[in-house]
C-alpha cells in the first residue's frame, strides 16, 4: 500500500474512532437526566405521579433551564428507556453516564471543551436531594448512592460531607 | 370569678394570642420562610407558584398537609409577599415560631431536632436555583442565619454543598 493510501486509511480510522468516541460522551443533558431517573428508580419502581412531579423539579436545575419544554420531555423519555429495566441494565448505564460526566468534567482541549468543575459533585448532590425527599430512603437507595459516588470518583469523607448536609435540609 | 388562674386559662390565653399574631404554625412558620426567599429578590415570575407547588409537596414538614390546606396556606401567606418590609417581618416571626417548634413543649410537643438548619438549608437551594444570587438574596440568608440561630460554620458548609449542587 503506498503511503497516501496508508494515510487515507488512518485517517478513515481516525474519523471512525473519534465519531465512536463522542457518541460515548453523552451531553451533560443527557448524562445527568440519566443519573437524576436513575436515583428516581432507584428503589425499583416509579409512578406516574412521581414523575410529573420529577419533570417541575428538573425545571429547577440549571443545566436543564435552557432547554424547551419538548426538549426536556425528550430526553426525559429517551433517559426513561435506559433506567426502567432491570437493576443491572440500570446502573450500567447510569455508570456510563457516569463515566460522560467525568469526561465533561476534565474537558478536551482536542474538541475545545473546557473542563466543568464540579459537575460530578453536582449530580451526586441532586441525585442525594431527590433521595432523601422521600419519607423513607431504602437499602435499594443506599446502594445506588454508594455506586454513584465511586462512578463519579467522589472520596468517602466527601461523600459524607455531601449526604449529610443534604441530609439536614431533608430531615423536614 | 375567682381571683385565682388554673393553668387551662393560661393556655385558652395562649391559644388566643397565637391566633392574632403571636406565633405560627410550625408549617405555616416553614411554608413563610420558603416564600420569602422566593421573593428575596423582590422579583416573581409567573411560573414560580407552580414550582413553589412542586417544591412544598416534596418538603416532608408539608408533606403531611392535604394538597387543599396547602395552596390555602399558601394563599394565606402570599399577600404578606408583595410588601418587603411585611415579607421581612413575617418571615422574623417565622424564624421565632421555628425555634420556638425546635424547642418543643415536652411531653405534648416533642423537640424537633435541627429544624431550623433544615428551612435554612431550603432556603438556601430555593436561592442557588437562580444562576445569579442578588445582594439581596445574600442578604436574606444573613439574616435567616441570625434569625434562626444557626452556627455560622455549619450554616457555610450548608451554603457551600447547596451552591456546589445547584452550579449545574
Amino acid at each position: 500500500m503506498s503511503d497516501a493510501g496508508a494515510q487515507h486509511q488512518k485517517s478513515e480510522l481516525d474519523k471512525a474512532l473519534d465519531a465512536a468516541s463522542t457518541r460515548h460522551t453523552g451531553s451533560k443533558e443527557a448524562a445527568l437526566m440519566t443519573v437524576l431517573l436513575g436515583a428516581v428508580f432507584a428503589d425499583g419502581e416509579s409512578h406516574e405521579a412521581e414523575l410529573a412531579e420529577f419533570d417541575m423539579l428538573v425545571k429547577r436545575i440549571n443545566t436543564f433551564k435552557a432547554l424547551s419544554e419538548e426538549q426536556r420531555l425528550k430526553l426525559r423519555s429517551e433517559a426513561l428507556v435506559l433506567v426502567n429495566g432491570t437493576d443491572t441494565a440500570r446502573n450500567d448505564h447510569v455508570r456510563t453516564a457516569c463515566v460522560s460526566l467525568m469526561q465533561l468534567q476534565r474537558g478536551d482541549p482536542k474538541r475545545n471543551t473546557p473542563p466543568m468543575d464540579g459537575i460530578a459533585e453536582a449530580a451526586f448532590a441532586h441525585a442525594c436531594d431527590l433521595v432523601f425527599a422521600d419519607m423513607k430512603v431504602t437499602e435499594e437507595e443506599r446502594t445506588f448512592l454508594r455506586m454513584l459516588s465511586e462512578a463519579l470518583d467522589i472520596g468517602e469523607l466527601r461523600a459524607k460531607h455531601i449526604t449529610q448536609m443534604l441530609g439536614l435540609k431533608n430531615d423536614y | 370569678m375567682s381571683d385565682s388562674y388554673k393553668a387551662s386559662d393560661y393556655n385558652f390565653l395562649d391559644a388566643a394570642l397565637n391566633r392574632h399574631g403571636g406565633s405560627m404554625a410550625k408549617e405555616t412558620a416553614f411554608l413563610t420562610v420558603l416564600m420569602g426567599a422566593m421573593h428575596a429578590d423582590n422579583r416573581v415570575r409567573k411560573e414560580e407558584t407552580d414550582e413553589l407547588d412542586a417544591l412544598i409537596g416534596r418538603v416532608r414538614m408539608l408533606h403531611s398537609l392535604p394538597e387543599a390546606e396547602r395552596t390555602q396556606r399558601r394563599e394565606e401567606i402570599m399577600p404578606y409577599m408583595t410588601d418587603e418590609k411585611l415579607r421581612l417581618d413575617r418571615v422574623r416571626l417565622a424564624c421565632s415560631s421555628i425555634l420556638t417548634a425546635q424547642k418543643g413543649s415536652p411531653p405534648t410537643q416533642p423537640a424537633l431536632e435541627g429544624l431550623a438548619l433544615s428551612v435554612f438549608a431550603h432556603a438556601c437551594d430555593i436561592i442557588y436555583t437562580d444562576l445569579e444570587v442578588t445582594e439581596l438574596e445574600r442578604q436574606f440568608l444573613r439574616e435567616l442565619v441570625q434569625h434562626l440561630s444557626l452556627d455560622h460554620k455549619v450554616a457555610a458548609n450548608i451554603v457551600n454543598v447547596i451552591g456546589d449542587k445547584n452550579a449545574f
